[in-house]
């Protein structure tokens, strides 16, 4: 079976890698697509890199050159088709033309699966999912499902035009699945296969110390949607009551909210900021810490906090979305109300109460659910089965 | 008002022409030229339609064109040459600070539309504006003038530390729109022998509309702001949940603009609290159509983490809306707790909710009280013929 998974571009975040690598080695052959600027395939390990479409005029140009040729000559009951189908589009040249790469190249390729990571991308394909080219998987995570298409009602009408079309819909958890309800969508055939850890390649926390000061960690990128704000008053309001707290966030870039805040609330000797961390070295932060915090106001199901179980580190994390479905509180780990600093820093007040061998319990029980419920082999081997049952 | 005609020809560095609505700027340009003195604008970006004074833009980079690049340098060259003493003291001064050549040359290029100038002061309307350009002043022999706002002083700094270093040696006067953003100057590092004013921003109240009585229980909050970080909106959604747990009949009508990320985390925050119709974004408003709402307003609030100054606080209290502010920046000095309006401390959403309702429910007289005082302090101070007269008095 040809798989190809869609990403947008070729620099995926790891867990999309992982999905593909993983993939590669269960007998398939996979490809990951999407925008670069170079033009022939690369190969990683087992896996294949196309580059659809570049973000480069001239190597546009090439790209629409070869390609229109190609498919013209071996193809040109498609090549006439798609010309059809995107004259009758009124989507921007720009973009017609990104189309009609992506489409030929999936062509070229012998595409049997084609599976969109990121919903929005469905712009991109909207007028051929229903000439059975292919068969098409497209995965609800984060953002794109849980906010974006309440606040854009263009993304809102994309979606519901669209993803009745779609072969199957895979959902990171129940939460995210129960937006398509809320968003009144239709779909043929969903699926929640949660996401899994690489357990193989994973360090393991041993030792669990509760004197001193708390070492507390939040992995992800900057953006109001990960909640720092709100545990930086919270941190904020653990100091003032005396309780010594060190709270790193590893995340790339910078950011005027979070920077000013540290400032206004004085904890430049209580906050660090670090960035560019490889996936082992963010791992290695994991075991030096003592909490992962997931502050998030939104999350479909947050990879980090699996990956926090995995390793051993005890979490906390807000209520939000599918966060419930893997945290039973107190059991393998605590979650605290979203967008509510004071009952942040009183589960963490309650944390600290705890003695170390409870600590080291509620960590042990993360791992064995990780174990069960979230191992990558389990997520290849359900989504493979996903694509057989297409 | 008759001011003694002083002549002086003074450069505004703006980073664009500024647009009609922009008051602050076009009423600092009219007063000084009926004042007598010849005001040029230095912009990098140029509106077709200015013709208030002389423009004169900025060189372009030109990335991805090499060729326009180039018959621009050799321009810019030929321009610079023509001022051979201006150009020399430039580099000077620049070598003086170790500025690398390569530098050196960008920035005369960069400032060529300065440095072939006779003029008497330039003015940097921006602290940030004048990075690169600290030394053209004296290169020119005119005199050197800043002023400060709220992102300049609060914000920037924190990304780019000592970013003032050569600002504070070259400068001659500061302007600033508040004390509060001095006292965050000399923090930063700014010499106490610097000669400081500070001339706030001024209402016209001719201008503004008067309030219509509202006979309805509903409280009509306004907010006018950004949908910026800094102006604190997710404190003033989140005292709205507050009030709608309470069963309080309310409207929270936003007022302004902001990015696709900004208004996402908003309205998401609006739909994640369930707020529903209560809160109402208007997006980006025309000053004629923001007074349209603002006269409709029982309450206007102002949750900012920090302001310079707020034009918008003070033109509400200029209508005689009651206004509960936070305590961000120079906030306090706009409105005088308890007297002109109330203060909460900043990021406290919980008092800002309770002094909506205690507000509310105060006696008619109480309020009316409050709000004759705000009117009467911002008539008494905040009038665009003192900030005009100040102005003239800052270049003279």
């Amino acid at each position: 079976m040809n798989i190809i998974i869609y990403n947008g571009n070729l620099e995926p975040p790891h867990f999309v890698n992982l999905l593909a690598n993983k993939l590669g080695e269960k007998e398939h052959s996979v490809f990951l697509a999407g925008t670069a600027n170079y033009f022939f395939r690369k190969k990683k390990k087992k896996l294949v890199l196309i580059s659809t479409d570049s973000n480069n005029f001239y190597l546009m140009m090439i790209h629409l050159i070869f390609n229109g040729w190609r498919l013209f000559f071996s193809k040109p009951q498609l090549f006439f088709k798609f010309i059809k189908l995107l004259f009758k589009s009124e989507k921007s040249v720009r973009i017609r033309i990104k189309q009609f790469l992506i489409w030929s190249k999936l062509i070229f390729i012998k595409a049997d699966i084609v599976h969109i990571q990121w919903a929005s991308h469905i712009i991109l394909f909207e007028e051929i999912l229903e000439e059975h080219l292919f068969k098409t998987v497209i995965s609800l995570r984060g953002r794109l499902l849980n906010v974006s298409p309440y606040i854009d009602a263009d993304l809102k009408e994309l979606y519901i035009r669209n993803f009745p079309k779609v072969d199957a819909i895979h959902a990171v958890s129940k939460d995210i699945l129960s937006n398509l309800s809320k968003l009144g969508i239709d779909a043929k055939k969903s699926r929640i296969i949660y996401s899994g850890v690489d357990l193989k390649n994973i360090p393991l926390k041993e030792i669990y110390d509760n004197s001193g000061i708390l070492e507390v960690l939040s992995i992800g990128r900057f953006n109001w949607i990960k909640g720092y704000n709100y545990a930086l008053y919270a941190v904020k309001e653990l100091l003032l009551k005396n309780i010594n707290v060190h709270y790193t966030i590893i995340a790339n870039g910078e950011n005027e909210e979070i920077i000013y805040l540290i400032e206004e609330l004085e904890l430049q000797k209580n906050v660090t900021i670090v960035s560019e961390l490889s996936h082992i070295e963010v791992l290695n932060k994991m075991i030096s810490s003592d909490l992962l915090l997931l502050p998030s106001v939104s999350e479909g199901l947050a990879n980090v906090v699996l990956e926090a179980m995995a390793v051993g580190l005890p979490v906390l994390s807000s209520n939000c979305g599918g966060m419930k479905e893997v945290i039973t509180p107190h059991e393998n780990g605590w979650l605290f109300e979203n967008r509510n600093p004071e009952n942040m820093a009183f589960v963490i007040e309650e944390i600290l109460k705890m003695d170390n061998k409870s600590i080291e319990k509620m960590a042990i029980n993360g791992k064995e659910y990780i174990n069960k419920n979230h191992n990558l082999e389990q997520m290849c081997d359900q989504m493979i089965e996903l694509y057989h049952e297409l | 008002m008759n001011y003694k005609k002083s002549n002086q020809i003074i450069g505004l560095v703006l980073n664009a022409t500024p647009g009609y609505s922009e008051t602050f700027f076009i009423s600092k340009i009219k007063g000084l030229q009926q004042t007598g003195h010849k005001v040029i604008l230095f912009v990098n970006k140029r509106e077709k339609h200015f013709n208030l004074c002389e423009v004169r833009k900025s060189f372009d980079i030109h990335k991805g064109n090499p060729t326009l690049f180039l018959i621009n340098f050799i321009y810019a060259f030929f321009r610079l040459s023509c001022h051979p003493k201006n150009s020399l003291r430039f580099i000077k001064l620049e070598k003086k600070d170790n500025v690398s050549f390569f530098e050196i040359i960008k920035k005369m290029y960069l400032n060529t539309h300065l440095l072939t100038q006779n003029l008497d002061w330039i003015h940097f309307g921006f602290a940030t504006l004048a990075l690169g350009k600290e030394h053209v002043a004296k290169s020119i022999n005119a005199k050197m003038g800043v002023s400060f706002r709220g992102y300049d002083i609060n914000v920037y700094p924190l990304k780019h530390k000592d970013c003032y270093k050569l600002l504070w040696k070259n400068v001659d006067k500061v302007h600033s729109i508040s004390q509060f953003l001095i006292d965050k100057a000399y923090t930063l590092g700014m010499d106490k022998d610097i000669v400081i004013e500070i001339i706030t921003p001024a209402v016209n109240i001719n201008d503004l509309p008067k309030l219509e009585v509202n006979s309805s229980s509903k409280i009509n909050i306004v907010s006018i702001s950004r949908l910026n970080w800094i102006k604190g909106l997710d404190i003033g959604i989140h005292a709205m949940k507050l009030l709608k747990d309470k069963n309080i009949d309310f409207e929270y009508h936003i007022i302004g603009d902001g990015n696709q990320i900004e208004i996402e985390r908003y309205k998401f925050q609006s739909l994640q609290l369930e707020l529903g119709n209560q809160l109402i974004f208007h997006g980006k408003l025309s000053h004629s159509q923001s007074l349209e709402v603002l006269k409709t307003a029982t309450i206007y609030i102002q949750p900012s983490l920090n302001e310079g100054f707020c034009n918008a606080v003070l033109e509400a209290q200029a209508m005689g809306l009651l206004c509960v502010v936070s305590d961000g920046g120079a906030l306090p000095e706009n409105v005088i707790n308890e007297e002109t309006g109330w203060i909460f401390p900043r990021g406290n959403y919980k008092k800002l909710a309770e002094l909506i309702l205690k507000v509310n429910t105060l006696p008619k007289e109480v309020k009316e009280g409050f709000s004759l005082r705000a009117k009467k302090r911002i008539m008494d101070k905040f009038t665009i013929e003192q900030q005009i007269e100040q102005f003239v008095k800052f270049y003279n």
